[in-house]
C-alpha cells in the first residue's frame, strides 16, 4: 500500500514536470506566427489572451522560464498539393505528344487524420489566463482570490479543501465543491454580503485543480493522466499522444460514472471545424478508443487521396466529399473501386458517371482509383518549326493553312517558303503520315491547293532554309518508324549527296521524285542532271536495286519514268560535280555485292582512267557504256576519246572464268557493236587512256645570267639545250661558257638521296664503331678516341643539301647541236651562264684560304703557296681542283705525273676554279673509315666551294 | 728389341700427339655427324619438276556453241572466213597432243571442230616450209569475190577432212608477208567484211610480215575492213606486235585456247558479237520477259518497265 503511494508520488512529479513544461510551450506556440494551422484550443487560447490584455480579467502569469521552441517542421514545409502538381503540368507547352499512362495512380496512400496527433507537443499546456468556463465544476484544489472591499480592503488566497469547503477568515466556511464557478460566486457573494455588510467582493479563480482521467483503447500511450481541470476531450488527447493508426477518429468515447456522456468524430473537427463534442473532462472520465471501423482507400485525381474511416458514409459520391472532391483533371469514367468480394477475390466495379456514383455504396476495404484525363490535346492544329510563336491553335472544319500562319510576321527569317510539312493522324487507324506543301504558293493564294486543308491533330512542320532539317523532321520520323511492324520498310526515303538538306524524310504516299526533292530544299545547282540513282528496296527480301534517273528527262516530262513516285525506303542519290560518287555509294555497292549469291553475277561495273570520277558504280538494268562514263561525271578533257579498254570477265562452260579485254570505239559505231551502245556486263572494268602526247604540266626551263634574253622558256618535246639557247638570244659577249651550272631537279633528287645514304651509312658504322669494345678483351668501354671525335664531329655537321648540279660541255652543246653533245631538257632545268671569272680560290688546310687574280703562267701550287701554303694536317697528295664547269681534278688522279721528288704536278688550273686543301684524315683517325669521311668532305666541298660564286640563294 | 726401343720411346714421346690427333679425328667425325649428314640416297636438284603446271590436251571434246548461241540468241559477226595456216613448226612438236605445244594443224582441227554449223563456206589456205609448193588459190573469172575464192569448204566438211588430217589448199612456199601480199595483190572485191584467221608461229610476225598486214588491211578497208586474229604457235607468253587498240581481232596463243572451253570462248569471241537485244532496251533477249518495250522507258533486269504506268496518277 505504501509502495503503491509512493509510486503515485512519483508519477504526480513526473506529471507536473510535464505540465510544467506546457506552460511554456503552449505560450511559444501561440506567440508563433509561423504555425498555420490552429486547433480549436488555441483559438480559445489567443481569444483569452487577447481579453486579459485589455484588463478585463486577472493578470497574465508570465512563464518563470523561457524555453526554446519546440520542432514543428512538419507543418513549415508544405509539399504541393495535387492540384498544384495538375495545374504546372499543365502549364508546359502543348505537344501532340501522347504519353502513355499505367493504371497507377498514387504509390503510397496514408490514413486520414492521423497526422494531427504527430505534429503536437508531447507535453501538457497549462490553461492558465482563459476566462473560466460558466459551467466549470469546483473541486477540490481550486484557488479562489477574494477581493472584499468596502470598509476595509482586504485580499485573500483560498483554497478549496479536501471537504470541499473555501475557509473564509472572519466569516467561514462555504460549501464549493459540487457547484459550477457561476454559483459558487454566487454563493461566495451571497453569503459574504450577508456577513459584512457594504462591502463588496470580487471573486476569481486562480490556480485550477487538476483531474486525473484514464485513457484507454487504441491510443499511442494508454494509462492514467492528471490534467488540468480545463482539459478538453481534443486537447487532452493531443497532448497524451494521441490516437494510434489502428483506433477509430470517428467514434471516441467519453465515460464518466460508467456512462458515455460523448462521442466525438474527430472527421467533423477535421472537416467541418464543428467541435460540438469537445467537452471539457472531469475528474474519474475514462476516454476510451475503440477500433477503427470500416475503411475506404482513394487513390489518384481527389483533393485529399488517402484511406478514410467510414462512419455514415454509404456512397461515393459520400466518400467524395470526404476527400475534399474531384480534381478537374480526373476521369471518372475509367476510374474504378478494387473491391475484395465475399468469396475472397479481388474484383473491380467501374464508377460510371458523376451521377451514378451516388448509387454505388462503398464496402470496407475498397481502394478507389480515379484515374486523370488522357494528357491528349483534341481539335487543335499545332504549328511548330521555325515560327515565332509555336504551339498550338484552335481546330475549326474547313481550317487551312493560311488560317493559321495568317500572316507572314508568324514566321521567322529565312523560313523556306518553298516547303513545309503537315504530320497529319488518321482519326481512326491513329497512323502517322506526313505530306508537304508549297508554302509561299499557301500563303500568297489562300485556298489554293498547295493551301491544305487542315485536319483535326494536324501539326504543321515550317522549315528552315539553313539549320539542321533533320532535327525538325525527326519527331515524325520516330513515330512513323515505330509504327510499323517489325522488318517492314518505314514510310520515309532518304536524300543523299548533293542536296542541301540530306537526310531521311518522311514520304508523302503516291509524290514524285521532283515533289519530294523539295523536302530536301530541292535541287542544288551543280547537280549532275544526266546521273542520278535511286535505291529501292525490295519490301520482302530487302535486295537493293539500282534504278539511274536522268535528271534532265525528269524535268522535261514530270509524269515520265525518270521522275518515279517514290516507295516507302527509298533512297535517292544526287551527285554533284565535284562530288566523289563512289566513296558515297560505297555502301549500297558493298549490300549489293552481299546480296548476290551463286548463279548471278554482282551488278558493279568499275571505271577507271581518264573520267571525272573513277571507282565502282552499280550496273542498272540496260546500261550501255555511254552510261557508265555519264556515271563517272563524264571524261576529263585529257581523254582519249576514240577507243577504251574494257577488260570483261565471263563465266566459260564449265565454271571458269576467263577475262577478255575488247577495245571499244568511244565516238564512233562500229560495225560489230562494240561502240559506247554496248550493254554493260557485271564486273566489266572500262579504263580510259590520255590523249598521245598530252602535255598536262608544261616543262619550264630556267636560262639565266649572260644570255641576250634570260628568262623561262616553255619547252616541247623536241626542244634541247641548243633551241633554247637559239630561243635565249644566244650568249653575250662576257659570257663564260665554261663556268656554265646546268641544274636538273631529278639529279638533285638522286644526289640528295645517295648524300643522305653515305650519312647514314657513315652515322650507322661510326656509331659501330663507337660502341665496340677495343682489340684487348678485357676492354670493354670504347677506347677508340679517334671515332668518338669524329663522331661528335658528325653530330655537328648539318646534312649536305645536294644542287643537282650536271656537268655538261655547254660550249660543245650549244655549238654542235648534235646527238653527242646536245642535251634534251626536263622540267625544272636552269642553265647557269657566268659571267667570266677571274680568280681562282684557295680553300682548306692553307693558312690564308683566300681568291687570287687567274694569271697564265700560274698553277695550283703557285696558288697554294700564294695563300700561305699548306698547314701541318693538310693533306698536300690529295688536293683537288673544282673547275668552273664542275669537273673535278685531282692531283692524286694524275699520278703518274708526279714529279720524281715526290711533289705533286704542278697542276694548270682553270680561270673559275677552286683549290682544295683536305685535311690529313690519317692523322685524326687511322682506321678504315678514313675513306668514307675522305668521300664526304669531298662531296660537301663540291657542292659549297663550286658553286658559291655563281649561286647566291 | 734394341732396335725397336728407341722407336716404342719415340711413339710414347709422340703420344700426346696421337691422343690430339684421334680427338681432331674425333671431332671432325663428330661434326659431320651433327652437321652436315652425309645421305647417299638424299634427293637432289634433278628429282624435282620444277616446270609449271600442264593440263593434259590429248582428247578434245569441243563444247559446242550451239546451245549457247540459241540460248542467248548470240549475234553472228562474220559472212566470210579466210583461214591462213603455217604448220612448219609441226614437225618438230613432241607429239600432236603434247602437254605444252599444240600444233597448228591441231589448233585449226579443234578450232573448226568447236564451231557451230553456221552457213557459210571457208577458204583455208597453208603457207611456208610445210605447204606444197603448188598454189592452189584460184578465183572465178566472172566475179571476183570472195565467195568465189577456191577451193572452199563447208564447215561441216572442213572439219571432216582435217579430222583425215588430209593436206590443204596451198598458197606455196611463201613466208607470212609473202603469203598476204599475195592476196592483197589479188583484184578482188569484197561486199562483206571479211575475218581473216591466221595460224602461224610467232617467228612469222616480223616486220615483213606486219608491214604486209597492214597493206592488207589497208586494202580491205576500201571494202567492208578486215579483222584479223592470230594464233600463235610456239611459245606461251608471245603477245603479238600486230594487237592494235583501234582495230578489231586480236592474238592469242595456241596454248591458251587448247582446252574446250577456252577455244568454245574464243570460237564465240570470232564468230559472234552480243545476244541480240530487239527491243533495244538494253537487256538481252534471252533474259528479257517483255519483248517489245517502249524506248524511252526505265526497265529492271527483267527486261519489263521498272515503275508501272505512272502516268495515270
Amino acid at each position: 500500500m505504501m509502495k503503491l503511494k509512493l509510486q503515485i508520488f512519483q508519477w504526480a512529479k513526473h506529471i507536473s514536470g510535464i505540465i510544467a513544461l506546457w506552460v511554456f510551450s503552449a505560450c511559444a506556440v501561440a506567440n508563433d506566427p509561423r504555425i498555420g494551422v490552429l486547433w480549436p484550443e488555441d483559438v480559445q487560447r489567443q481569444q483569452a489572451v487577447k481579453a486579459a490584455g485589455q484588463g478585463l480579467d486577472e493578470p497574465l502569469s508570465q512563464p518563470p522560464v523561457a524555453i526554446s521552441e519546440p520542432k514543428l517542421t512538419a507543418l513549415i514545409t508544405e509539399a504541393p498539393s495535387e492540384l498544384e502538381k495538375t495545374v504546372s503540368e499543365t502549364l508546359e507547352p502543348i505537344t501532340l505528344e501522347e504519353q502513355i499512362q499505367q493504371q497507377v495512380v498514387q504509390s503510397a496512400l496514408s490514413q486520414f487524420g492521423y497526422d494531427i496527433f504527430s505534429v503536437t507537443p508531447t507535453t501538457f499546456a497549462p490553461v492558465e489566463g482563459i476566462p473560466v468556463p460558466p459551467d466549470y465544476i469546483i473541486g477540490p484544489g481550486d484557488t479562489f482570490v477574494l477581493q472584499i472591499y468596502g470598509p476595509a480592503d482586504v485580499e485573500y488566497r483560498l483554497v478549496v479543501t479536501r471537504e470541499g469547503r473555501l475557509l473564509i477568515p472572519e466569516i467561514g466556511d462555504i460549501q464549493v465543491a459540487g457547484l459550477s464557478f457561476e454559483e459558487a460566486k454566487l454563493t461566495l457573494q451571497q453569503t459574504i454580503t450577508k456577513m459584512r455588510i457594504g462591502v463588496k467582493t470580487v471573486i476569481t479563480l486562480a490556480d485550477l485543480h487538476t483531474i486525473q482521467i484514464l485513457m484507454v483503447g487504441d491510443v499511442s500511450r494508454p494509462g492514467m493522466y492528471t490534467v488540468s481541470g480545463l482539459s478538453s476531450l481534443l486537447n487532452t488527447l493531443i497532448t497524451t499522444g494521441g490516437i494510434k493508426r489502428t483506433g477509430s477518429l470517428r467514434d471516441i468515447q467519453v465515460r464518466r460514472h460508467n456512462q458515455v456522456i460523448a462521442r466525438m468524430d474527430i472527421y467533423n473537427v477535421l472537416l467541418k471545424g464543428v467541435d460540438d463534442d469537445n467537452i471539457y473532462l472531469r475528474q474519474g472520465d475514462v476516454i476510451f478508443v475503440p477500433p477503427i471501423g470500416p475503411t475506404i482507400s482513394v487513390a489518384g485525381e481527389v483533393h485529399r487521396p488517402a484511406i478514410y474511416e467510414l462512419k455514415t458514409e454509404q456512397t461515393v459520391a459520400d466518400i467524395i466529399a470526404l476527400t475534399g472532391g474531384l480534381l478537374p483533371t480526373a476521369d471518372i469514367g475509367k476510374s474504378h473501386i478494387e473491391r475484395i468480394t465475399p468469396d475472397a477475390q479481388r474484383t473491380l466495379l467501374t464508377l460510371g458517371t458523376q451521377k451514378t456514383m451516388a448509387d454505388i455504396a462503398v464496402k470496407n476495404g475498397d481502394v478507389m482509383r480515379i484515374f486523370p484525363a488522357v494528357k491528349r490535346m483534341d481539335d487543335v492544329v499545332l504549328l511548330t518549326g521555325h515560327v515565332m510563336q509555336p504551339g498550338g491553335y484552335q481546330w475549326q472544319p474547313g481550317m487551312r493553312v493560311s488560317n493559321v500562319i495568317n500572316h507572314v510576321s508568324m514566321l521567322r527569317h529565312s523560313t523556306d517558303y518553298s516547303v513545309a510539312m503537315i504530320q497529319r493522324e488518321d482519326r481512326n487507324t491513329k497512323q502517322i503520315s506526313a505530306l508537304y506543301f508549297d508554302l509561299g504558293a499557301a500563303l500568297n493564294r489562300p485556298g489554293s491547293k498547295a493551301d491544305q486543308v487542315l485536319q483535326p491533330r494536324d501539326q504543321i512542320v515550317i522549315f528552315d532554309t539553313q539549320g539542321a532539317r533533320q532535327n525538325q523532321v525527326k519527331a515524325t520520323l520516330n513515330k512513323i518508324t515505330r509504327q510499323m511492324a517489325g522488318g517492314q520498310l518505314a514510310n520515309t526515303f532518304e536524300l543523299v549527296g548533293h542536296v542541301q538538306h540530306p537526310g531521311v524524310y518522311p514520304l508523302e504516299t503516291n509524290q514524285r521524285l521532283m515533289t519530294l526533292l523539295a523536302a530536301g530544299g530541292g535541287l542544288l545547282p551543280g547537280t549532275d542532271m544526266a546521273y542520278s540513282l535511286l535505291v529501292r528496296t525490295h519490301p520482302q527480301t530487302k535486295h537493293i536495286e539500282f534504278i539511274r534517273l536522268n535528271l534532265n528527262k525528269a524535268t522535261a516530262s514530270p509524269a515520265g519514268d525518270h521522275n518515279p513516285v517514290l516507295k516507302a525506303g527509298d533512297k535517292v542519290y544526287l551527285f554533284g560535280s565535284q562530288t566523289n560518287r563512289s566513296k558515297l555509294i560505297a555502301a549500297d555497292i558493298a549490300r549489293l555485292k552481299a546480296q548476290t549469291r551463286f548463279g548471278e553475277l554482282s551488278p558493279v561495273v568499275t571505271l577507271s582512267g581518264e573520267v571525272v570520277h573513277g571507282g565502282e558504280y552499280p550496273v542498272t538494268p540496260g546500261m550501255r557504256l555511254e552510261d557508265l562514263i555519264a556515271a563517272g561525271g563524264g571524261m576529263t578533257e585529257k581523254a582519249y576519246g576514240e577507243y577504251a579498254t574494257l577488260s570483261r570477265q565471263s563465266l566459260l562452260d564449265d565454271e571458269q572464268t576467263t577475262t577478255s579485254t575488247l577495245n571499244v570505239a568511244l565516238s564512233a559505231t562500229d560495225q560489230y557493236g562494240y561502240d559506247s551502245n554496248m550493254i554493260v556486263h557485271p564486273y566489266d572494268h572500262l579504263t580510259l587512256r590520255v590523249k598521245p602526247n598530252w602535255v598536262s604540266q608544261s616543262r619550264l626551263v630556267r636560262v639565266e645570267g649572260e644570255v641576250t634574253y634570260p628568262g623561262e622558256y616553255r619547252v616541247g618535246k623536241y626542244d634541247t639545250l641548243c633551241s633554247v639557247v637559239q630561243r635565249a638570244g644566244g650568249f653575250t659577249e662576257r659570257a663564260y661558257l665554261f663556268g656554265a651550272v646546268f641544274l636538273r631537279e631529278s639529279v638533285k633528287i638522286r644526289e640528295q638521296k645517295a648524300l643522305d645514304k653515305l650519312f647514314d651509312q657513315l652515322d650507322d658504322s661510326l656509331v659501330d664503331v663507337h660502341l665496340s669494345p677495343g682489340h684487348e678483351k678485357d676492354q670493354k668501354l670504347p677506347v677508340n678516341k679517334g671515332a668518338t671525335d669524329i663522331l661528335r664531329v658528325m653530330q655537328g655537321l648539318d646534312r649536305p643539301q645536294a644542287v643537282g648540279r650536271m656537268v655538261i660541255d655547254l660550249e660543245a652543246a650549244v655549238s654542235r647541236c648534235d646527238e653527242g653533245h646536245d642535251i634534251a631538257l626536263e622540267h625544272g632545268d636552269r642553265l647557269i651562264v657566268p659571267a667570266l671569272q677571274n680568280e681562282v680560290t684557295v680553300v682548306g688546310q692553307v693558312y690564308q684560304p683566300s681568291s687570287h687574280h687567274f694569271r697564265a703562267d700560274r698553277a695550283l701550287l703557285d696558288y697554294v703557296s700564294l695563300s700561305g701554303g699548306t698547314k701541318q694536317f693538310a693533306a698536300i697528295e690529295h688536293i683537288y681542283v673544282v673547275q668552273a664547269n664542275g669537273e673535278v681534278i685531282s692531283v692524286r688522279s694524275s699520278q703518274s705525273s708526279w714529279t720524281w721528288l715526290g711533289q705533286p704536278k704542278n697542276l694548270d688550273v682553270t680561270p673559275g676554279s677552286t683549290i682544295f686543301v683536305p685535311l690529313d684524315l690519317d692523322r685524326i683517325n687511322g682506321r678504315e673509315y678514313t675513306e668514307s669521311w675522305a668521300e664526304l668532305i669531298y662531296k660537301m666541298a663540291i657542292s659549297a666551294a663550286g658553286l658559291k660564286f655563281i649561286l647566291n640563294d | 728389341m734394341n732396335n725397336k726401343l728407341p722407336l716404342i720411346l719415340f711413339t710414347l714421346r709422340l703420344l700426346p700427339w696421337w691422343l690430339a690427333i684421334l680427338l681432331l679425328a674425333g671431332c671432325a667425325t663428330q661434326e659431320h655427324v651433327l652437321n652436315a649428314p652425309y645421305r647417299p640416297h638424299s634427293a637432289t636438284l634433278e628429282n624435282y619438276r620444277t616446270q609449271p603446271h600442264q593440263r593434259v590436251h590429248d582428247v578434245f571434246s569441243p563444247v559446242r556453241l550451239q546451245t549457247k548461241a540459241a540460248e542467248q540468241r548470240l549475234q553472228v559477226k562474220i559472212d566470210n572466213l579466210l583461214v591462213l595456216i603455217d604448220t612448219s613448226l609441226d614437225e618438230f612438236a613432241p607429239s600432236p597432243y603434247s602437254a605444252t605445244f599444240l600444233s597448228a594443224y591441231e589448233a585449226l582441227h579443234r578450232f573448226i571442230h568447236s564451231t557451230p554449223a553456221l552457213p557459210f563456206e571457208t577458204s583455208v589456205f597453208e603457207f611456208g616450209a610445210a605447204a606444197s609448193d603448188v598454189d592452189s588459190l584460184s578465183f572465178d573469172a566472172q566475179a571476183q569475190n570472195l565467195a568465189q575464192l577456191h577451193p572452199r569448204f563447208g564447215l561441216e566438211p572442213l572439219d571432216l577432212h582435217l579430222e583425215k588430217r588430209q593436206r590443204l589448199p596451198s598458197l606455196g612456199k611463201r613466208d607470212l608477208a609473202g603469203a598476204l601480199d599475195t592476196l592483197t595483190a589479188q583484184r578482188w572485191l569484197f561486199d562483206q567484211p571479211l575475218t581473216l584467221l591466221i595460224i602461224a608461229p610467232w617467228q612469222q610476225l616480223n616486220t615483213h610480215s606486219l608491214r604486209a598486214l597492214k597493206m592488207f588491211k589497208k586494202r580491205m578497208a576500201i571494202h567492208q575492213g578486215v579483222c584479223v586474229y592470230l594464233v600463235g604457235i610456239g611459245a606461251e607468253y608471245s603477245r603479238s606486235l600486230a594487237d592494235n587498240a583501234r582495230e578489231c581481232g586480236f592474238s592469242v596463243s595456241a596454248q591458251w585456247i587448247a582446252q574446250p572451253a577456252e577455244m568454245a570462248h574464243f570460237v564465240e569471241r570470232v564468230m559472234y558479237t552480243f545476244p541480240a537485244d530487239s527491243d533495244n532496251d538494253g537487256i538481252y533477249d534471252f533474259a528479257d520477259r517483255c519483248p517489245a518495250t517502249r524506248p524511252g522507258r526505265i526497265v529492271n533486269r527483267h527486261g519489263c518497265y521498272q515503275f508501272a504506268d505512272t502516268r495515270r496518277l
